[in-house]
């Protein structure tokens, strides 16, 4: 309870302060500078684990499956979205689902992809609900993680995590799920990650 | 990340590397305090928070529960492969 008031207790005193000030104050530069440093702490945790060799020794080429299953099963739902959200196409949805709570670098792609062909406007619009769709995709996930991890599996956790799985939502892997999820988080975040570029630019063309 | 998994091997041995944990857990919730100024910051994007909100909201709920409806479709396939 008391993660999960830290984790919405920060991104409200954030939104206050952005608000008040009416700038970002250079936020995006920082945030990829603090990006580097968690990636940089991870991989201090990964490497002064002292079963690390098990956990290399542990990965399973049926263990891949599972990215496709977050592929596939998001996709999946979030074309459904289209039946409710009736300004969007089927495509429309499918580009913002297939963030996989990327949500910097997917709404920065449909922004510049779907300009040439809808104007500014739309694709502003529908950035910004890229944007927080996938930011709260992100914050359920860690928000829920116990719940999901205990009820649901740790890879439930890892497949809702998306690409986070491998950076922001790995700490809450490990420590719902164990250590020996790590590779597994990994892989499943590398290969969620290479994937965001190719269907957002896809479903955005069509 | 590398990097990092190459410092931590080195100093593995070391009592003091376990803080990591702890300081993790605060570069988390910098992180979200930054993307909440970034949010904030934005005029437009905050006078129709509450209409893209919700769109956005439907979105992530659907999403989180794909991925979750594939990963108990893929252990009912594969055994174990869902669970651990």
């Amino acid at each position: 309870m008391k993660g999960t008031l830290c984790v919405i207790g920060s991104f409200a005193i954030g939104c206050l302060a952005g608000h008040l000030c009416g700038t970002d104050m250079g936020a995006q530069d920082i945030s990829l500078i603090a990006l580097y440093a968690l990636m940089l702490q991870v991989g201090i945790s990964i490497g002064s684990n002292k079963g690390l060799k098990d956990i290399v020794a542990s990965i399973r080429p049926q263990n891949l499956i599972l990215p496709v299953g977050t592929i596939v099963g998001t996709l999946v739902f979030s074309a459904a979205a289209s039946l409710v959200l009736s300004r969007w196409s089927v495509f429309d949805c499918l580009a913002v689902g297939s963030g996989f709570a990327y949500y910097s670098l997917s709404s920065i792609l449909i922004a510049q992809v779907k300009e040439p062909t809808v104007g500014v406007q739309v694709a502003t619009e529908l950035a910004t609900i890229a944007l927080l769709a996938n930011i709260f995709r992100e914050m359920m996930t860690l928000i829920f993680a116990p719940a999901i991890s205990k009820h649901l599996g740790s890879k439930a956790l890892i497949s809702a995590a998306g690409v986070t799985s491998m950076d922001v939502l790995l700490p809450s892997i490990v420590r719902c799920s164990g250590k020996e999820m790590i590779p597994l988080a990994i892989v499943h975040g590398i290969i969620i990650d290479l994937s965001v570029p190719f269907f957002v630019s896809l479903f955005c063309s069509l | 990340m590398f990097l990092g998994v190459g410092i931590g091997y080195a100093l593995r041995k070391v009592r003091g590397v376990k803080v990591v944990g702890t300081t993790i857990q605060l570069t988390i919730y910098a992180l979200l305090c930054l993307l909440g100024v970034t949010v904030g910051a934005n005029s437009y994007l905050v006078s129709h928070l509450g209409d893209f909100g919700g769109q956005a909201l439907l979105l992530a709920v659907l999403g989180l529960g794909g991925s979750l409806a594939a990963t108990l479709a893929l252990s009912k396939c594969f055994g174990k492969g869902g669970r651990k």
